[in-house]
């Protein structure tokens, strides 16, 4: 019997990792820093020793030694170190079955959880009547599924990272961050109120800052156009503070109109006081800004192809599946006030998702770093979403937009992980940091799960028919088109095959290549050095678990209805229709047309004489370099970082310090050389002095005198 | 006849005289000559007009002297400015004879340490 | 009644604390201080729960029932017509006791941090003295009594930067004597206005007939409102008064244009003494702000919202870009502290403001209230905040010498520890949810929303700047590759960390529980607000 109490006690699941944290930082990570040997520094050594010394073992290290600042490593973990990692998987492995638990029993008709979901802990910041400042959490069945991403994925990461993360330095840290980026986000999912949100968002953003940092020392390699993670981190929080901005506006903007920040006090108050729907309008937009910000789109995209100088698995984890897809589920969670707004609204949205779709997978096409064509394949289905979101309306409700966030969570997930094996194998390999596919090759002889899976997923999100990626994706083209969104619907449609192109592609040039099975798809010629092997298996068991989803997870039809959060019922994707619409196979034919072009010329051309053809040609050479170089979107804002920002930061400093302080310190000089012209009058000269004394005697007499003489008659 | 004017010019004449010494002369012996011309300048006014104003201001009590005080005023005044004068002398001339001591000087162009 | 007061002890304690410090010998000083400053937290706390215990704690009273007083006559004479009388009157309602509470807890942290100083028994001695200072500040319900204490507070913090400061040479002299002075002068400065407006606030009110008395609570009860003449115009008693008593105020928060001595000071002053500076003393400003300028003359805010409103967008919008162009990471945080206090500015104008904001569809009362809540809540918040930063900024600087941002890189290789709390106070300040920052800047950006909209989506930016100047510096000297010259860079030393994680802990407790700070003040912005918004009524 399913009791409420189930649901009552959700809450358990936002604090579960906030507890892992707690016991990482305050517990286990001390216990692995106490146990760790000093370090040179604290230690009085004579410089010249110590150097010595580590020279004459630095082959034993391999690189791998307390100097590599790239990732630093230690020997081996310490007992401390593991028990983190243990901790922390363990309580994000109960959340994750509380997770499942609860997506069960509330699929099941009798269940006991009402469909505006019910509020599970709340407390008041600040009451003044009628305001009041609420933390307040609240779950229904659009924040389980949403659940059930967050703590799969997290906690196939979380698993997956003891393979990638040995040895690390940080492993303890890294543990912790995971487990607090986990809270982070759940805070998202369970916020009641905008204000929550809002904090979640912040959070959010706050340990993807710190993950993407966390290799701290990192070096940038300009060479391949990469930052150092220090630069990625910084420029990630400030992009999506820039989003923020807006966010807090339209939530102002919302606030101060209805008096609340209760998303369903606020739905409450537009219909009884019918609010103008442009004002409301308005108000989306600017929250829509923040979405913009965390999910990457068009303008606010650059910082997420950074962000990829964060470990791996962080990229899998926040920066794949589910912190950028915080922006879909917010724009999700509001839908029922998007619907209100003006239906300006919902075309932007719309527009913004498909002109960052195309415009990503257009850079997508030439990249040659493999996790930078991820990054890239992330924000082009970040942007489906949102179309997905924009062109659903009130018939679909949050459905299809949800439903492909929920289907690319799983796929895109296994394609970082499945990424992450690659560059541990190849980093063993060459006993360096390798991105660059143009140093791969082959790989799917010497890896054949990590080669299979992630051919799944390359199948998956190119919407190969069947796989999960089918189900969401054409549904969101074909709703383009039913809305007569014609060019929205070419530009997705086109999308799709450019999708399809980049991946297989990348998989190609990283598993295949000319002279391998299956006309170059599977195995041939390895381009780097050293001897690649599969990676262990805490590293590939994930994969394999992840793979299940990315075929079978497009198979739940009943997800429209299960989301929805209007009050209307929605439509649930009706599977017969979709395959006996024509519409669906022409976009099935791009995506197979993308896939055999890509194989067709990566399979059976060599990488270097592509790449000949591509420089002998003037245009391609230059369209190539455009792609190449993103647009120039990052030099761009780099440029006007420096000199339009800085510019007037500098201007500001030089008022302050010559206008502002000068006119002070001019006042206090003014004074001054007053005082010290005048002390010259005092000559020291008792007959100068006389003079004056009995000067001004005469002159008062005169004065007095001619005051008598005149004034008196 | 002698009138009150004469009294005020003669006081006049040597206050110029004693001011012009004051002011002119380096030699800080003579500056202070100067200034003592100058008090006995006043002295010869004080005493003028102490001795006018019993001639010319009838008695109030019918025969010549009104009051004590007011007879005396002027006179008084001299007595406590000669006596004054004395004892600045003295002391002033102590200190020029130090400071001639010091610095092998009486010019008052020169004693300026007390400037700025 | 005099000694049987807490309210005396919080004033005795440290004056006490302090002269004992400076006779005992050199070694028992540092422990005597620190007993000293701690007593003094702990007698500081003690009406906390006398009034929790009485009244609860929502109970917390404003300044028309304080649950707490002591009120003797002192100075009473009589010149003619004319009598005059200063009366020793202290008195704690939620918001002074924050602050006293505030006070005693960052200069136990000073003293604390400040155990291995160069003459370490007179800075302890006098870091006491100035804390007793402070305290009659918060505390008085006189304004002569106010303005003694506001004058008191100067000595000592005049002593502390000019002996203490840095030695590198400006303008000819060494930074220490230049900001010394700068600091003095200027404070001097406003301290003249303040005294003027006192006194024609005191003898108008004498001579329509009113009490003779300078007490805060009869003038908040009687708010004044004549016309005074004043060179042949006839100008409001409330504007005219308001505006030079604000002057000091405004000196002391610092406010735009009055700020330039802050970052010469903040920069110059041991790194105690700028935690006291930026965490208590430019709190001196807000709450005579508060307490004096919104409460006693409520119509004179009101009039002045739109200066104070327009001054508010400028600290906070100004400073943070000041913030981007420094490359000396002290004067990085002194400038983002101007910037922060911005923010309190512009609580107070947005609860001061006229209602009609651009956006209509709820009633101003509440947003105005909930404005101030955030304003003295960030009084607080920004009170721990800075104090951290600059307590970061002083390790750092004890070890490498330098406060040159670019002469750094990768530092948090070798002090972590310090790299984490850097970070979190940066985030603190930057209004990262969960720490306490987040609190005031979300409650005051969405309230004065309401009351002054363009000046809060521009000031909204904010939160790009901060980020952008704090990130960045932590990216600078924290992260990103290593420079080898400080290889020998050691983290944090137990003592040091005392007054680091203390505030850091507050931070977070403060950050994820607001809701006791928040009682705490409450009561007091109701009646503030109550009482402006009758006596603005009355004057339309």
């Amino acid at each position: 019997m399913i009791t409420m109490a189930l649901y009552e006690n959700s809450w358990l699941i936002l604090f579960a990792p906030l507890l892992s944290f707690a016991v990482i930082i305050f517990g286990t990570r001390v216990g692995d820093m106490l146990s760790r040997p000093r370090v040179e520094a604290s230690t009085p050594h004579e410089p010249h020793h110590a150097v010595e010394a580590h020279d004459s073992h630095g082959e034993d290290h391999g690189g791998h030694g307390e100097d590599d600042d790239d990732d630093p490593k230690v020997p081996s973990l310490s007992a401390w170190a593991k028990i983190s990692a243990y901790v922390s998987i363990l309580i994000m492995a109960v959340a994750c079955i509380y997770s499942w638990v609860l997506l069960i029993s509330s699929m099941v008709p009798s269940s006991p959880l009402p469909t505006e979901g019910i509020t599970v802990f709340s407390y008041t910041w600040l009451n003044v009547s009628p305001l009041s400042y609420t933390i307040a959490f609240h779950v229904d069945r659009l924040a389980i599924a949403m659940l059930v991403v967050v703590t799969t994925i997290s906690l196939l990461v979380q698993f997956y990272s003891q393979g990638y993360m040995e040895n690390s330095a940080g492993y303890a840290r890294f543990y912790s961050y995971l487990s607090l980026f986990a809270f982070s986000m759940l805070v998202i999912v369970f916020a009641q109120n905008f204000l929550v949100m809002f904090v979640g968002w912040e959070l959010v953003g706050l340990s993807s800052y710190l993950l993407i940092g966390f290799w701290i020392n990192k070096r940038s390699k300009p060479e391949e156009q990469r930052p150092s993670p220090a630069e990625a981190n910084l420029q990630a929080f400030i992009m999506n503070r820039i989003g923020d901005v807006g966010f807090i506006l339209g939530i102002m903007i919302l606030f101060v109109n209805t008096g609340t920040f209760e998303f369903s006090g606020i739905e409450q108050h537009i219909t009884q006081y019918h609010t103008s729907p442009a004002l409301l309008g308005v108000a989306m937009i600017l929250i829509f800004c923040g979405a913009v910000g965390k999910s990457a789109q068009l303008p606010l995209h650059t910082w997420l192809p950074s962000a990829m100088e964060g470990p791996t698995p962080v990229s899998a984890l926040i920066h794949a599946a589910t912190m950028v897809a915080a922006g879909v589920y917010m724009v999700a969670r509001t839908f029922p006030l998007f619907a209100d707004a003006s239906p300006v609204a919902f075309q932007v949205v719309a527009w913004i998702g498909a002109l960052t779709a195309f415009f990503a997978a257009t850079i997508a096409l030439v990249q040659s770093d493999f996790k930078r064509v991820l990054a890239f394949s992330t924000i082009s289905q970040l942007g489906y979403m949102f179309v997905g979101l924009g062109v659903a309306g009130s018939e679909y409700g949050v459905g299809p937009g949800m439903f492909h966030l929920f289907t690319h969570a799983f796929f895109k997930a296994l394609l970082f992980l499945g990424a992450g094996s690659v560059l541990h194998g190849l980093h063993h390999a060459m006993h360096k940091e390798v991105q660059d596919m143009r140093l791969m090759g082959g790989l799917a002889s010497k890896m054949p799960i990590t080669a299979a899976t992630w051919l799944i997923a390359v199948l998956a999100i190119s919407g190969f028919p069947f796989f999960s990626g089918f189900y969401s994706k054409e549904e969101i083209i074909g709703l383009a088109l039913e809305h007569h969104d014609i060019v929205i619907y070419l530009l997705t449609l086109v999308t799709a095959g450019l999708t399809a192109f980049y991946m297989l592609r990348a998989f190609i040039q990283a598993f295949g290549g000319k002279g391998g099975k299956f006309m170059g798809l599977w195995g041939g010629p390895y381009r780097g050095t050293g001897e690649v092997h599969e990676s262990p298996w805490t590293m590939t068991i994930p994969l394999i678990l992840l793979s299940i989803p990315a075929i079978f997870a497009g198979y739940w039809f009943g997800f429209y209805s299960y989301v929805n959060v209007t009050a209307e019922h929605v439509l649930n994707l009706n599977v017969g229709a979709l395959l006996a619409d024509p519409l669906t196979w022409l976009g099935v034919v791009v995506s197979l047309a993308g896939l055999g072009v890509a194989w067709g010329i990566y399979g059976r051309v060599e990488l270097a004489k592509i790449h000949a053809v591509v420089e002998s040609n003037a245009f391609l050479r230059t369209l190539h370099r455009i792609l190449y170089n993103r647009y120039y979107v990052d030099t761009l804002y780099n440029w006007i970082a420096v000199y339009v920002v800085l510019g007037i930061a500098n201007l500001a400093q030089a008022f302050d310090q010559y206008i502002v302080d000068g006119i002070v310190n001019g006042v206090a000089r003014i004074i001054t050389s007053a005082g010290s012209d005048v002390r010259h009058v005092e000559t020291g000269r008792v007959q100068s002095y006389m003079i004056g004394f009995f000067g001004g005697v005469a002159v008062l007499a005169i004065v007095a005198i001619v005051l008598i003489t005149t004034v008196g008659k | 006849m002698l009138t009150l004017n004469h009294f005020l010019i003669l006081g006049a004449v040597l206050f110029c005289i004693g001011l012009y010494g004051a002011i002119t002369k380096h030699n800080a012996i003579a500056v202070l000559m100067g200034i003592e011309i100058m008090l006995n300048a006043v002295n010869i006014t004080m005493v003028g007009f102490s001795f006018f104003n019993h001639v010319n201001a009838p008695s109030q009590f019918g025969f010549g002297v009104t009051n004590l005080g007011t007879l005396l005023t002027g006179q008084i005044f001299a007595i406590f400015i000669i006596t004054v004068a004395a004892a600045e002398a003295a002391v002033a001339l102590a200190m020029v004879i130090a400071i001639y001591r010091k610095r092998d000087t009486v010019d008052v162009g020169e004693i300026d340490m007390m400037k700025w | 009644m005099f000694w049987s007061s807490p309210l005396t002890w919080i004033l005795l304690v440290p004056a006490i604390g302090g002269v004992v410090t400076y006779a005992v010998p050199q070694k028992a000083s540092r422990w005597i201080a620190l007993i000293a400053s701690a007593l003094t937290l702990i007698v500081s706390l003690v009406p906390f729960f006398i009034i929790v215990n009485e009244h609860g704690m929502t109970g917390f009273g404003n300044i028309q029932q304080l649950p707490m007083s002591v009120n003797l006559p002192w100075v009473s004479f009589t010149a003619g017509s004319m009598h005059f009388q200063v009366r020793y009157f202290l008195g704690i309602d939620g918001l002074s006791l924050s602050m006293v509470v505030l006070n005693a807890f960052l200069t136990m942290l000073t003293i604390i941090s400040g155990w291995n100083k160069p003459r370490v028994k007179d800075y302890m001695a006098i870091l006491l003295l100035l804390e007793a200072g402070v305290m009659g500040v918060f505390m008085a319900m006189d304004l002569f009594l106010f303005f003694l204490f506001w004058e008191v507070e100067l000595a000592p913090t005049f002593l502390l930067i000019g002996i203490w400061g840095s030695e590198r040479v400006r303008r000819g002299v060494p930074g220490r004597v230049y900001s010394a002075w700068k600091f003095l002068l200027y404070s001097f400065f406003g301290s003249i206005f303040m005294l003027i407006g006192i006194l024609v606030l005191y003898f108008t009110n004498v001579a329509h007939g009113g009490t003779p008395t300078a007490s805060m609570v009869y003038f908040a009860q009687h708010i004044q409102s004549y016309q005074l003449p004043l060179f042949g115009w006839m100008i409001g008693s409330q504007l005219l008064i308001f505006l030079l008593i604000f002057v000091a105020f405004a000196i002391k928060i610092p406010m735009f244009p009055f700020h330039s001595w802050l970052p010469d000071v903040y920069t110059d002053a041991p790194t105690e003494t700028s935690v006291m500076l930026s965490g208590v003393l430019s709190k001196m400003g807000a709450y005579g702000l508060i307490r004096i300028c919104l409460g006693l003359f409520p119509q004179g805010v009101n009039q002045f919202s739109g200066a104070l409103m327009a001054f508010a967008v400028i600290n906070i919008i100004y400073g943070a870009l000041i913030c981007l162009a420094q490359k000396n990471m002290k004067r990085t945080v002194a400038y983002s502290s101007f910037s922060h206090m911005g923010i309190i500015l512009l609580g107070v104008a947005a609860a001061a403001g006229a209602s009609n904001g651009i956006f209509t569809g709820q009633s101003a009362e509440a947003f105005r209230q909930a404005a101030l809540v955030g304003a003295i809540f960030q009084m607080f918040a920004h009170g721990i905040i800075t104090g951290l930063l600059f307590f970061c900024e002083g390790v750092i600087y004890d070890r490498a010498q330098t406060r040159d941002v670019t002469a750094f890189g990768g530092v948090a290789k070798r002090m972590p520890f310090l790299a984490a709390l850097f970070l979190l106070g940066s985030m603190a300040s930057l209004g990262l949810p969960g720490l306490a920052g987040f609190v005031s800047e979300y409650i005051v950006f969405t309230a004065s929303f309401r009351i002054w909209t363009v000046v809060t989506i521009i000031s909204a930016f904010t939160m790009i700047l901060t980020a952008a100047y704090l990130l960045w510096i932590v990216k600078r000297v924290f992260f990103g590759t290593f420079n080898s010259k400080w290889d020998k860079l050691a983290d944090v030393n137990l003592r040091e960390a005392i007054p680091l994680m203390a505030l850091a802990a507050v931070i977070v407790i403060v950050g994820v529980y607001p809701t006791p700070i928040i009682h705490v003040i409450q009561p007091c912005v109701t009646q503030i607000m109550h009482t402006a918004s009758i006596a603005v009524a009355l004057n339309k």
